[in-house]
């Protein structure tokens, strides 16, 4: 074993002591030094499993990744939060899934919509409230293409059988009405959430939709949730490299993207987290093969264009050499004007589905170092692919409690960390620079040639920001 | 130093390349006709749109309202070196310190204690027990302000004998106080929750 690992694993242990016995024994085995190549047993880190009780863990439930990210940037269905007022509240318009539409009249991205349970619904059901709402509903928005029920905690605790009302207003309305039993208490995680909301797509709109025209050239943009334009951005590409998108899932996804998603040709998986599933599925039931992609940072982006090729004839790989040809003098550019500000600068990643390893790349090519990283919610398969892209060494985190976020930043001393909106105030406490890595702290794109430059410009702005040489930072 | 003009989502998309895309991906959204959306539009702006809209029961659009265990750790973290611990599922609590957090700019703490379907189901003493003992050991609190959500309300958790069971178990210290509010999120809203918990 080398130094390297066994320093990392050394600090680790310390960090480890503050908890008491059972929780520190449970929380080591989430927590190891990398070894890129794969062959230190105790360097794999255990994942997806339920969360230490009172450690303040930064992991959401299945209702946040059910409806927060798979069916809530769907824009022209109408996502209804089914249960109390909270839920739905909280998981208004946080996540910067942009669209094209007309808000209230044929889209209802941005709307928090809700059944606001009381305790009266508790006691009765709220089956009769729901099957009323949902008439309310269409009365108010005609053009609604679909009515997603996203069930919160309560409304599995108390039985309620969303299922039959939704078929029941199904035969009515003669649009797709999606019970989605995505309860708070399932599962361990956002992750559950994800994989439940997969399954109400695959159950109740995929293969439903209307597509004129296939050509040999059509690909579904999967796993890209337009935080910021994000699925814009790379959309430009493909249709650059001479690929016909024929479905974005699900940031400005409608209905009838969902439904026609399984007439690709191959179907390009971005967070691979949240929609492998789908993935899986289509291939099983239609054939169509699915491979992941990484749009950050040129290094990647090249890589993943040349993948993506690799799939169609010389046309589309002519294309494609051509259009990396077109952008590399902005890229590299991009890498001049910045790469001085930021060269050696170490960064620490904690967040959720894809970027804890995939932006990797584009910091490299910034000349940064990630020397630690780790997921929220990620499953053994996320680490498998998270190993070989990081230095031996560096810190691997599995559902990192608040606690262990700073003990860790005090002692790596990282120039920069990139986490979520729970974490930034504190570490701004901290006197550390910090960038929310979910949401892009309000800028974006970061994906592709158009998002590169924005997150180039965007970490030195952070790194570099004369304000935190006026806060104190504890030595 | 190269000044270079970098174009993030404030403009990048008025581009007419971005346009373009915009107006070729209507082919596969199937899109309502544009005097259909119109059309829709501007009934909206109607007497009629307006009395179905005053008329409606049983949906809410856009509340300007929260539920009860955001205001009790609202409240909580008013108390010096209090933390607040909410008995309930861990994605509730993700919400509050989100919300706090984006709202106040400042840091907000709140423990959970990460119930799920087995303690739906068995009750969530085990996971209150562990929750107080971990959030002592790590933050020595000089009190724990404990508030509940939906799910600890609906299988009717018994806040006073889990606490006391702590305390029996030296899980916490005897004399540190820990006050219990029950505030779940169907009865009242982030107002009531304050209330409560104070």
């Amino acid at each position: 074993m080398s130094t390297a690992i066994k320093d990392t694993q050394k600090m680790i242990e310390e960090v480890l002591d503050a908890y008491p016995e059972k929780a520190k024994k449970e929380r080591s085995k989430h927590l190891a030094a990398n070894d890129p190549t794969g062959q230190c047993s105790t360097c794999q880190v255990k994942s997806n499993v339920k969360s230490r009780p009172g450690v303040m863990t930064v992991r959401g439930c299945a209702f946040a990744g059910a409806k927060g990210v798979v069916w809530g940037p769907v824009k022209d269905q109408i996502t209804i939060s089914h249960g109390p007022i909270g839920c739905g509240q909280y998981s208004w318009g946080g996540r910067r899934n942009y669209y094209n539409g007309q808000t209230g009249v044929d889209t209802f991205g941005t709307m928090h919509i809700t059944t606001d349970f009381q305790e009266k619904d508790i006691v009765y059901g709220g089956d009769k409230g729901l099957d009323a709402a949902l008439h309310e509903l269409k009365e108010l928005f005609p053009l609604a293409k679909g009515i997603g029920i996203l069930s919160e905690c309560p409304v599995g605790l108390i039985g309620d059988d969303i299922e039959s009302v939704a078929k029941k207003v199904q035969k009515e309305f003669k649009i797709p009405i999606v019970p989605v039993r995505c309860e708070g208490f399932r599962g361990v995680s956002q992750s559950l959430g994800h994989h439940i909301a997969n399954d109400t797509i695959r159950d109740h709109v995929l293969g439903k939709g209307h597509l004129e025209k296939t050509t040999p050239y059509d690909v579904a943009l999967i796993g890209d949730y337009n935080i910021g334009g994000d699925a814009w951005a790379s959309r430009k590409m493909l249709e650059e490299m001479g690929l016909r998108v024929i479905a974005q899932w699900t940031g400005d996804a409608s209905v009838n993207e969902m439904g026609i998603a399984h007439k690709s040709k191959l179907n390009l998986i971005h967070c691979y987290r949240s929609m492998n599933y789908i993935c899986r599925h289509m291939e099983e039931q239609y054939g169509t093969p699915w491979t992941e992609f990484n749009f950050f940072g040129p290094t990647k982006i090249y890589e993943s264009i040349r993948k993506i090729a690799s799939y169609f004839d010389d046309n589309i790989k002519e294309k494609a050499e051509k259009m990396i040809e077109k952008y590399k003098p902005v890229m590299d550019a991009v890498i001049e004007r910045f790469k001085p500000n930021l060269e050696g600068k170490k960064v620490m990643l904690y967040v959720g589905g894809l970027r804890p390893r995939h932006t990797i790349g584009a910091y490299e090519d910034l000349g940064m170092e990630v020397v630690a990283s780790g997921y929220e919610f990620g499953h053994s398969d996320d680490y498998k692919r998270t190993y070989p892209e990081m230095k031996e060494g560096a810190v691997i985190m599995d559902d990192a409690t608040l606690y262990e976020l700073e003990d860790f930043t005090r002692r790596l001393k990282p120039d920069m960390v990139g986490s979520g909106i729970k974490e930034k105030y504190s570490y701004h406490k901290l006197g550390v620079p910090f960038r929310q890595m979910h949401s892009w702290d309000y800028s974006g794109p970061y994906h592709g040639f158009d998002g590169f430059p924005v997150f180039a410009r965007d970490m030195d702005m952070t790194v570099n920001s004369p304000t935190w040489k006026l806060i104190r930072r504890k030595k | 130093m190269k000044l270079m003009k970098i174009l993030d989502h404030n403009e990048l998309f008025l581009d007419r390349e971005y346009q373009e895309q915009f107006e070729n991906k209507k082919e596969f959204e199937d899109p309502w006709p544009a005097e259909r959306v119109k059309e829709v539009a501007e009934w909206t702006k109607t007497e009629d749109y307006k009395e179905k809209n005053f008329a409606r029961k049983n949906i809410k659009i856009n509340p300007v309202k929260a539920c009860q265990p955001l205001g009790a750790i609202f409240c909580a973290s008013g108390f010096a070196d209090t933390m607040p611990f909410v008995q309930g599922a861990q994605g509730c609590v993700a919400y509050f310190r989100s919300h706090l957090n984006r709202h106040f700019k400042e840091p907000m703490a709140a423990i959970s204690s990460s119930m799920t379907e087995d303690a739906a189901v068995f009750g969530g003493l085990n996971n209150m027990l562990e929750g107080l003992e971990n959030a002592y050991a790590l933050y020595k609190p000089k009190m724990i302000a404990v508030s509940t959500t939906c799910i600890a309300e609906v299988i009717g958790d018994d806040l006073n004998a889990y606490v006391k069971a702590a305390r029996e178990k030296g899980l916490i210290p005897p004399d540190l106080p820990v006050p219990q509010a029950h505030t779940p999120s169907f009865v009242g809203s982030q107002i009531t929750g304050y209330d409560n918990e104070l």
